[in-house]
């Protein structure tokens, strides 16, 4: 079953795609080139546009697909998952990113290794944070697979696995050339169209 | 090749190389790199009251407020799975008890971010500056 035209839905998607990306190398070609710049954004970004790119983060596929379908399927016990996503944004909050303050560091295998032996803190650091993105992915992945089913009509595992890992592959190309000042308009553009288009 | 005999970094085993080589310290300082604090500087601050007083100002925020809002929502799921007939009591019009503890939910969410950022400016950040000039001696300011 499929929605719509699928070469048209291809266009579409095509045309965002080159839209974002274009953003993100100018926005890369543009800025400078510090560790400051890839990890912070150049501290150029302020409060309001990071929340709206918080906001973005926060609606991925997990949310639309997951939550809205959970809640259809569920009722009021799909509630209770995305209430239980924002307290968990809370944790982050207070015992994650509270920390970090004021520390001049970027990460949290940086302040860690600060002043212990670097690489085993680093590789614990690095292992923890996959095996968390990991299982994030999986669901979002999910999602992903039934989209592309649904909107370019290709059912067969293997043919979507490839358009997923081409997805993939693009995330990497965002995040590697843009840093965090390609991501974070990537992700307020995103929170602007995902809020205002539905409305 | 580095010119002395003697290690680089003395306290850090991990630091063969001479600072220039060691790409670690640009990658991760925020405002450019820090200078190497020697250990018993550290140890110094460790010990300081101004430090126990900055951990303790963070501690006594955190940890209450992380308690206060995991009981909140494990009172909110719990009562949802096992106190269907208070959940189902409506509350205003036809929105019932669960529905405005969900909402409630948000609320105190975005409360708790907003007294998390009231006590960080106001009590953590100072402190926090004062530490560091008095261990970088005022680099701090010059970097802003």
């Amino acid at each position: 079953m499929q929605l719509g035209n699928p070469i048209l839905n291809m266009a579409i998607f095509g045309v965002f795609v080159l839209i974002t990306l274009f953003i993100v190398v100018r926005v890369a070609t543009r800025s400078g080139k510090s560790a400051t710049d890839f990890y912070a954004g150049g501290r150029s970004f302020d409060g309001r546009q990071n929340g709206i790119a918080i906001a973005g983060d926060y609606l991925s596929a997990a949310s639309f697909l997951g939550i809205a379908g959970a809640v259809a399927v569920y009722g009021y016990d799909g509630l209770l998952y995305s209430i239980g996503f924002l307290v968990a944004w809370l944790v982050a909050l207070l015992l994650v990113a509270e920390p970090l303050r004021n520390t001049g560091k970027y990460t949290m295998a940086d302040v860690l290794s600060f002043r212990m032996q670097q690489r085993p803190v680093r590789t614990a650091a690095a292992t923890s944070t996959l095996a968390v993105s990991f299982f994030y992915l999986l669901a979002q992945m999910a999602g992903a697979g039934g989209l592309v089913a649904l909107l370019m009509g290709i059912t067969d595992r293997t043919q979507q696995g490839f358009v997923i890992a081409l997805v993939g592959v693009l995330m990497i190309v965002y995040v590697l050339v843009g840093g965090m000042k390609g991501t974070t308009w990537v992700q307020i553009i995103k929170a602007v169209l995902l809020i205002l288009v539905p409305a | 090749m580095s010119s002395s005999n003697e290690p680089p970094y003395p306290d850090d085993p991990e630091r063969h190389l001479p600072p220039h080589h060691n790409p670690l310290p640009e990658l991760t300082d925020v405002d450019g790199p820090t200078k190497h604090i020697a250990q018993a500087e550290f140890e110094r601050v460790h010990q300081s009251e101004d430090f126990a007083q900055l951990r303790t100002t963070f501690r006594r925020f955190a940890f209450p407020m992380t308690a206060v809002f995991v009981f909140w929502y494990f009172l909110y799921v719990l009562l949802s799975t096992y106190a269907h007939g208070f959940m189902t009591m409506p509350f205003i019009g036809y929105i019932n008890v669960g529905m405005a503890m969900g909402l409630a939910q948000f609320a105190t969410t975005f409360l708790i971010t907003w007294l998390y950022v009231r006590h960080a400016n106001r009590h953590l950040d100072p402190l926090a500056a004062q530490l560091r000039d008095d261990l970088e001696g005022g680099a701090s300011h010059a970097a802003g």
